[in-house]
């Protein structure tokens, strides 16, 4: 008896209890993928996949929790529809017992259900993700199925443990209201709500301070530590201007009775302050999730799609040499012999090199004093003080000429800098003032003395050198006050270099020279990469550089290595960000559908009233419709300010990944919000209807 | 002239593919004078409710016409239909129909603000309806506040407050205990008396002991009508009651 009448309940409610069985079931299957690709057997152990089980990982964590979230949103959702109900059966003498068995037979077909088919589902379409995945990642194994057994396992405990947690909770509910009370619940007059100043005010204060902080960081780091801040902020105060500014603002135009008791204004003001009211919350989640939608799929996608870019401007040539030498110390690499063994490398894979190019520089910070650049920070009474940090790349102007193609010709004492924020004074001092402060045993400080210089010419271009450290190339663009120091002729430089391995005590504390090598190759992508791995592969591999004279250390590096790991780790991204994007527009739709539902049936009684009362048809039509469009419409319009406001911060972040082509992110912002505002307008349609349907 | 002539009316009600055919109305006449205050009976399903809506405008006859002021309403324009039933008629209803989402005072308003008026005529009209029907210190709660003879009350002055030609009250104390009842009734009896015509439809002797004529209709026709003349309310209640014994026994065939 109770299962029959569970089943027929269901199939009563359906227009509730269906978008409930279709949540459950997509989340499940994307929980079960999740967990299946977290745990993926078919990877080979390599670092560069490792990525992938991390990014999953991550994953089922988030999608865990709000799937606990969501589904108890939905279910007390159903069940503050369903206690009239509930509490009818009670007055026609079920007994509380009674009601609670037919829930929990209501929560057993529909928890197998969901469960079960969320699995198979999840089974069914692993198979296709993952191939997705392993395409994104450009990664070309095979994929062979199997069915994984821990992530069913936790599907369904998950998921079972929810659902009852659901059972109890409306167990509960219903013991402790009366069965009279509950069947007023449906009907029981709203009270007007109240305008809370205070939460109004403090929305206006967090979103303005969240907002603050997006337009004010400086730099990537900055935005980094201050992002969850402004986040957290902005979340605040969508939720308190949602609930309480929507409110304030309607009770305002209700208090001007010139405005408000005008045919159009009356209904629609008193109408939206219960609608407000009512949908305040739900209008804020909706409004959030559209964000986070909109900024994880954008920024991911810019990522992904900047992936190339990012790995030619760390890694400019195939192959990209660095080697670090002291001359100070008797160093004295054989530069020659360098660039033939490095071809000879090449050769060795049938690879020929096309193009070879090197030069050699240093990278040191100074501190601005007036019209002195010290390589110390000045000390007043214990206190450090300077006006400005820069770090400055040194080049010869040979070396800037061959890299960035811009003629610069020098004389002695003469500089060309290359200086965007226009830290460095045009004329002025080279302080290599000793660091004499605390020295240990041993070390000895020679003062370098000071070096007028005359600034001949500013450049606009940064030569990019590749790498991240110490040399300051295009790609590193973490922090600010960078710049480039051209010099006449690598003699200046050495004894620039001079100066300050004295100034720094003699000791390697000052750092190296660096002598780069660009070297292009001949060959396929895939062939170029194999070369790679075959020779600098590994400590084993790694070619002999036996008599090419004394130095610290040299390193190379592989722009198609580097690309494979870019594609690994973005596309591993980029994925995380749609997948999640996907279940959080799918929650959007179903509290946009469940809000639509509901209201229809609210307002059903208020339309027919309104017409006996002598409204015309086409007129409650209108205004109802007005009402719909502007609760549809809020939440989208918030979501686009929110971004506009993050994109800045987010252009930022991105720079920790290298990527800084703002015009590409921009577009991919663009697209990701005009497809989702397409989307966005469809599911209005459909709900929509939903909703005309109930109410004419 | 009569305030309102209805004359030959009929309703039938056929379904979506034309199958079976209802009869609400078969043929119905009756006149209302200004000023009269006339009561409707019959039973569940005898069309009474048919006919109000008609007379409301709210639904059209299959044939036959109803006049206001002389002015045949099928006439009227679909599109100007809101207007007309905003302007001439005044609607009760058994379960009062107010909103929750306004207040007393802007329940009673809201005819005035569809009519387009400005806020100061709207507040005159206002002050002059409550102080009549005893409401002045209602106008700020909300329905969910007050009791059902009060939002009967709040109706009722919804319903007069555009000075409609006549007042339609659908089974208006239905919804209400005794004592309420008694205090609706007497609140009728003032309007009346000021010159309201009144159209109110029922089942309750009590409540038709109060008007001056009663129409009985059964099967879709008017069978039988009585006026009150010089009698008491008693008076009037038994007759009645005799009448709807003669009716519900199966009398006049």
């Amino acid at each position: 008896m109770y299962r029959r009448l569970a089943w027929h309940n269901l199939r009563h409610n359906s227009k509730f209890y269906l978008p409930y069985l279709f949540t459950i079931m997509g989340t499940a299957a994307v929980f079960y993928i999740m967990t299946a690709l977290a745990s993926a057997g078919d990877l080979p152990a390599q670092l560069r996949y490792a990525y992938l089980s991390m990014f999953m990982t991550i994953g089922v964590f988030v999608v865990g929790l709000f799937t606990i979230i969501f589904l108890f949103y939905t279910n007390a959702f159903l069940m503050k529809r369903r206690k009239k109900e509930l509490g009818l059966y009670n007055v026609l003498g079920m007994g509380k017992a009674h009601i609670g068995r037919v829930l929990a037979w209501e929560t057993l077909y529909i928890g197998l259900a969901g469960i079960v088919g969320g699995i198979a589902f999840g089974m069914l379409f692993h198979r296709l993700v993952a191939m997705l995945v392993y395409k994104v990642i450009q990664f070309s194994v095979g994929f062979t199925f199997y069915i994984c057994w821990s992530g069913i396992l936790a599907t369904v405990c998950l998921f079972g443990a929810v659902l009852l947690l659901n059972l109890i909770y409306n167990l509960l509910t219903m013991l402790r209201q009366s069965p009279v009370a509950m069947m007023r619940e449906g009907s029981a007059g709203e009270k007007e709500p109240k305008t809370r100043w205070l939460l109004a005010i403090l929305g206006v204060l967090c979103l303005g301070g969240g907002y603050a902080i997006a337009l004010r960081t400086k730099n990537a780091i900055e935005a980094l530590s201050l992002y969850f801040v402004a986040v957290f902020l902005v979340i605040i105060g969508t939720y308190c201007l949602f609930t309480a500014g929507s409110i304030a603002l309607l009770k305002i135009l209700k208090k001007n009775k010139r405005y408000y008791y005008q045919t159009q204004h009356f209904i629609s003001v008193s109408g939206m302050l219960y609608r407000m009211k009512r949908n305040a919350v739900g209008l804020a989640n909706i409004c959030i999730l559209s964000t986070m939608v909109l900024v994880m799929i954008s920024g991911t996608l810019s990522l992904y799609l900047g992936t190339e870019d990012i790995a030619v401007r760390q890694t400019p040539a195939d192959w990209v040499s660095i080697l670090r030498y002291n001359p100070d110390e008797g160093d004295q690499p054989d530069f020659a012999a360098l660039e033939r063994r490095i071809a000879e490398t090449a050769q060795s894979q049938g690879l020929e090199v096309t193009e070879s190019q090197s030069f050699t520089g240093m990278e040191r910070t100074f501190y601005v004093q007036g019209d002195q650049l010290q390589l110390k920070p000045s000390e007043q009474n214990g206190i450090l003080t300077w006006d400005a940090d820069v770090s400055c790349q040194f080049l010869s102007a040979a070396d800037y000429t061959a890299l960035t193609g811009v003629p610069v010709t020098l004389k002695p004492g003469e500089l060309a800098v290359c200086d965007p924020e226009g830290l460095l004074p045009d004329q002025g001092q080279l302080v290599f003032n000793a660091f004499v402060s605390d020295p240990e045993p041993g070390e000895t400080y020679t003062d370098g003395g000071v070096l007028d210089y005359v600034v001949t010419q500013r450049l606009t271009e940064i030569p990019n050198t590749g790498g991240w450290f110490p040399m300051v190339g295009a790609s590193n663009v973490i922090g600010e006050n960078h710049c480039c120091i051209v010099v006449d002729s690598f003699e200046t430089m050495l004894d620039l270099f001079s100066r300050i391995y004295g100034a720094y005590g003699h000791t390697n504390n000052c750092g190296y020279l660096q002598w780069g090598l660009f070297t292009n190759l001949s060959g396929s992508r895939q062939e170029k990469l194999d070369a790679y791995l075959n020779t600098f592969g590994s400590f084993e591999t790694s070619p002999d550089f036996t008599n090419t004279g004394s130095w610290e250390w040299f390193s190379t590096d592989s722009q198609q290595q580097g690309m494979a790991e870019y594609y690994s780790m973005n596309g591993g991204f980029f994925f995380l960000g749609v997948f999640l994007g996907i279940l959080f527009l799918m929650a959007t739709v179903l509290i946009i559908y469940y809000k639509q539902v509901s209201e229809g049936y609210e307002d059903r009684q208020r339309f027919q009233i309104m017409q006996k009362v002598g409204l015309e048809r086409q007129q409650i039509r209108r205004s109802i419709n007005g009402q719909l469009l502007a609760v549809f419409f809020l939440p989208l319009l918030a979501a686009a300010v929110h971004v506009a406001f993050d994109f800045r911060l987010m252009v930022q972040l991105l720079q920790l990944f290298c990527m800084d082509n703002v015009g590409l992110t921009t577009l991919c912002t663009l697209a990701s919000f005009s497809v989702f505002t397409v989307f966005y307008v469809l599911v209005y349609r459909v709900t929509a209807k939903a909703y005309y349907k109930i109410v004419a | 002239m009569p305030l309102l002539e209805v004359t030959n009316l009929k309703k039938v009600y056929t379904t979506r593919f034309g199958g079976a055919s209802v009869q609400a109305l078969s043929d119905v006449s009756f006149s209302v004078e200004q000023g009269e205050y006339v009561a409707i009976m019959g039973e569940s399903g005898s069309g009474k409710t048919t006919l109000l809506n008609i007379l409301a405008a709210l639904d059209r006859p299959t044939a036959g016409e109803v006049r206001l002021s002389g002015k045949d309403m099928e006439q009227i324009k679909e599109r100007d239909l809101a207007a007309f039933r905003r302007e001439n008629l005044g609607f009760v209803f058994q379960e009062f129909n107010l909103l929750d989402t306004f207040s007393v005072e802007d329940n009673i308003l809201l005819p005035l603000v569809l009519q387009g008026r400005t806020y100061p005529q709207m507040a005159g009209a206002l002050e002059t309806i409550a102080k009549r029907l005893h409401i002045s210190d209602l106008l700020k709660k909300y329905p969910y506040e007050i009791s059902g003879g009060q939002k009967q009350r709040a109706a009722v002055a919804r319903a007069l407050i555009t000075q409609p030609q006549i007042l339609l009250a659908d089974e208006p104390t239905g919804a209400l205990d005794s004592k309420a009842t008694d205090g609706l009734l007497q609140l009728f009896e003032e309007v009346n008396l000021m010159g309201q015509t009144i159209l109110m439809v029922t089942h309750s002797v009590k409540a038709a002991s109060h008007a001056g004529r009663v129409l009985f209709i059964k099967d879709g026709q008017v069978f039988h009508q009585l006026y009150r003349g010089g009698n008491s309310c008693e008076q009037f209640y038994t007759r009645i009651a005799d009448s709807l014994t003669v009716l519900t026994t199966g009398g006049g065939d």
